[in-house]
């Protein structure tokens, strides 16, 4: 073994100039295979954290509940859950309240301690959803970072309220209101346009501000159980897509609707564009936002056509670097024919010669992955700077996600290179003697 | 002439097997190559023509920006929004010291307090202005350069001005163009006033709308370029981070391959030119010179990189059809890519200079040092 390594040492210094082009040619294809599979990697990463932090992907409304693996087989129901629908909630601070009923919302007072908050119109972040009753549960803010999310408690009886820190800052209000009792006052959108309606009117019904007439003065107490801090907000995608602006529990029931009732239907994540096309055409069932089956639609469309540009470039890919390998294994050992034959000719078996090519690769690979890793991470930097002064992206990778893909980059060039030297190997085991003899 | 095809053939013949790997290896990376330039070439393109159809909301909402920030689209964009100083936390004041003010606290029966604001909007005049408001210019005169400013009757008989009169917002002249009904044009402008400013102006809260989704997409990557966050509707922003994050992969792939492939390209010469070193010294033994030899290799290298450029745009062509037919499947839209053999030609050009540099400074390398090494192996 000691004399193999000492010969393939002694070989490899004799024919540098050869074993130099080489390295270049391994270097290039290490250098391929990680940043190929770095980028596909990345890419694949950034769409699923897109997916689960922007889309209500684990969640689709039914006048039915699903059934386990009825979408697709990839793809489960993980719970079910029956909601009783709110119309108070809904119309104080869920999805019926839209974006076109943004400037009465504004006009939402709330009383706390004798003085009161108007909403601050600076503050343009402000959010007026809410997910409904029962989308949102204590287990779903425990799973999703528990206390660092949440100060005090979640809803457990009757007219309790969380708010977001987001809601605070938006009424000039601070973590001091925990634990006490608030009044939400809706203010007629007219009333500062010349004072023509009476003092309080219910909000988020159009036809109230449209026509201008009041219907009911809404006035209504809670007390703040909980908080929800801005770190809530950077997890909203698992809650519909909406930043939720207060969480109020089934108990806060307004007998005034009628109460119907819709299934949320848990789903282990939103698989592909045919999941889509299956929940689209199913009557009764149905996303949180039509604005988000867009976006989940639109999402899956471009995963599916990333996919297929990683499937064909990287197969053409793999051929070309098999076939870059055969090339270059079959030169190098063709023009070292000479000496194997030498070596051959002294006692040298097939096997051991073979090993000596093997282990002379095994150097050029090795010198060629230190470079291929130097160029690869400069690489790596230099492209993410292009692509974000270009498109505002990157495609980062971890680095055990980049020490991973060069092993395997590693493991691919030595299988090859392995398989391609067996094939010369036997390709010149005689040509190489008869042609020493020859001379 | 004669001497260089026959001495070309005989070293094709000899290298035959090493010519067909290699031109098959080098296809392969050329083809790819190929289908990364020309599916981002028309990726975007594609998507663009899909969101158009679907007839989408074209606008965003941006904070603290300015129309000049998003120069190439300026005149295809409509930049409506709220500037401080002008449409908010503003005092207009005419000629004649009358004075308006944007905001206006009112003190209740209770004691409470709460501000009447007016409804006011800056707008800059560019053609997709001009072209959006075509219709309302016959009832009302709407600003249409910058400077301009339009009232409604409310305003203009607090301040007692007319039409051609001068007002001033802050520190700002305006020329006022029109004044109108507001009751009777309720439907139409529901605005306080409407005042023209020029493309340098900052928005505090601007609203961007667009015609075509292209345009939206440049300028929003522009604004995010200067740092300016922009909101956009759900579905265009999925589409726009989603298209860029597609981009921006194509983009890395196909630096990545071009880089790979001229290295592949060097090493492969480099190492089939060191081959031949021992053959090359014998030609010159036997009188061949360096032009000969040079000639011989540069027919070698062109011919066979004309070969892998042809074959290696058909190949592209297969792949690119194959992907946009995949991707006409998900979109449920025609997808369409343009194969532009000019990309051959100037890869062609590009590469065959490098090579011919690498073949002419290798053949010039073999001196007359290397021929009585040869000769001594020999």
């Amino acid at each position: 073994m000691k004399g193999i390594l000492t010969l393939a040492r002694r070989n490899f210094a004799a024919y540098k100039k050869n074993y130099i082009k080489i390295i270049v040619a391994l270097v290039a294809l290490l250098f391929l295979i990680t940043l190929f599979c770095s980028f596909t990697v990345s890419l694949k990463a950034k769409q699923q954290e897109y997916l689960y932090q922007n889309i209500s992907s684990n969640y689709v409304y039914g006048d039915r509940p699903l059934q386990t693996g009825e979408i697709s087989e990839s793809f489960t129901t993980l719970e079910v859950k029956r909601v009783p629908l709110e119309p108070l909630n809904a119309a104080l601070f869920g999805e019926g309240f839209g974006k076109e009923f943004y400037p009465a919302f504004q006009r939402i007072a709330i009383d706390c301690q004798g003085s009161r908050h108007f909403y601050d119109e600076g503050t343009m972040d402000f959010i007026p959803y809410v997910a409904p009753d029962g989308a949102i549960t204590p287990n779903d803010i425990k799973e999703a970072g528990g206390a660092e999310l949440m100060i005090g408690r979640y809803p457990e009886n009757a007219y309790e309220i969380v708010l977001t820190e987001e809601c605070l800052n938006c009424y000039g209000l601070t973590r001091d209101i925990l634990d006490k009792r608030v009044t939400f006052r809706a203010i007629n959108f007219y009333e500062e346009y010349g004072g023509l309606m009476s003092e309080w009117t219910h909000p988020g019904f159009p036809s109230q501000w449209e026509y201008g007439y009041v219907e009911l003065p809404f006035e209504s107490e809670f007390t703040v159980c909980g908080i929800l801090t801005c770190e809530y907000t950077k997890l909203s995608g698992r809650f519909y897509g909406y930043r939720p602006t207060a969480i109020v529990t089934e108990y806060s029931v307004f007998a005034s609707y009628g109460l119907t009732t819709e299934y949320v239907c848990s789903l282990d994540g939103w698989a592909s564009n045919d999941t889509v096309k299956y929940v689209d055409g199913q009557q009764g069932i149905y996303y949180a936002g039509e604005d988000n089956v867009k976006m989940m639609d639109i999402t899956a469309k471009m995963k599916l056509v990333s996919d297929r540009l990683a499937l064909y470039f990287g197969s053409v890919l793999i051929f070309a670097v098999v076939f870059t390998l055969i090339m270059l294994t079959d030169r190098l050992c063709l023009s070292q024919m000479k000496n194997s034959g030498e070596l051959l000719i002294s006692g040298l078996t097939n096997r051991q010669l073979f090993f000596v090519w093997l282990a002379q690769f095994a150097i050029a690979a090795l010198i060629a992955l230190a470079a291929a890793i130097v160029l690869t991470v400069g690489s790596l930097y230099a492209v993410n700077a292009v692509l974000y002064d270009a498109l505002s992206v990157r495609l980062d990778v971890s680095a055990g996600t980049f020490l991973t893909v060069s092993a395997i980059g590693l493991a691919v060039v030595a299988a090859v290179t392995v398989a391609s030297l067996a094939y010369v190997a036997v390709k010149y085991k005689r040509k190489q003697t008869r042609e020493l003899l020859d001379t | 002439m004669k001497r260089i095809l026959k001495l070309t053939f005989n070293e094709i013949k000899h290298l035959k097997w090493t010519v067909l790997v290699t031109a098959l290896a080098l296809t392969l990376f050329t083809a790819s190559l190929f289908a990364v330039i020309f599916v981002y070439a028309d990726l975007s393109g594609n998507v663009f023509n899909y969101f158009d159809g679907e007839g989408d909301d074209m606008s965003f909402y941006a904070k603290s920006a300015s129309a000049k920030d998003v120069t190439n689209e300026l005149q295809s964009g409509l930049f409506v929004g709220e500037a401080d100083g002008i449409t908010r936390s503003a005092v207009l004041t005419a000629y004649g010291g009358n004075s308006v003010s944007t905001e206006t606290e009112v003190v209740k029966g209770d004691g409470s307090v709460y501000y009447e604001s007016l409804y006011c909007r800056a707008v800059v005049v560019t053609q997709f202005y001009l072209d959006a408001y075509r219709k309302a210019f016959d009832v009302v005169s709407l600003p249409k350069k910058s400077g301009e400013i339009l009232l409604a009757d409310t305003i203009a008989e607090k301040l007692q001005v007319n039409v051609d009169d001068e007002i001033t917002i802050g520190e700002r002249n305006f020329t006022v163009c029109g004044v109108y009904d507001k009751k009777l044009f309720s439907s139409l402008l529901d605005y306080d006033y409407l005042v023209s400013v020029d493309e340098n102006t900052v928005f505090s809260e601007v609203n961007v709308s667009f015609n075509k989704s292209e345009n939206m997409y440049n300028a929003y990557l522009t604004l995010q370029k200067n740092g300016v966050e922009a909101e956009l509707s759900g579905f265009a922003q999925a589409m726009m981070d989603n298209l860029s994050l597609v981009n921006g992969f194509l983009i890395a792939i196909a630096l990545t391959i071009a880089t790979v492939n001229i290295l592949i390209l060097y090493a492969v010469f480099a190492v089939i030119l060191r081959n031949r070193q021992s053959y090359v010294c014998r030609l010159k033994i036997a009188g061949a010179g360096n032009g000969l030899i040079f000639a011989v290799y540069f027919t070698i290298i062109i011919v066979l990189l004309a070969l892998i450029c042809v074959a290696g745009f058909f190949l592209s062509k297969l792949m690119v059809n194959s992907i946009m037919d995949a991707c006409t499947q998900a979109f449920e839209s025609p997808f369409t890519a343009h194969t532009d053999f000019g990309v051959c030609a100037v890869y062609f050009a590009a590469v065959g200079v490098l090579l011919v540099l690498l073949c002419f400074f290798i053949v010039r390398k073999i001196d007359n040092k290397a021929i009585v090494s040869v000769t001594r192996s020999d």
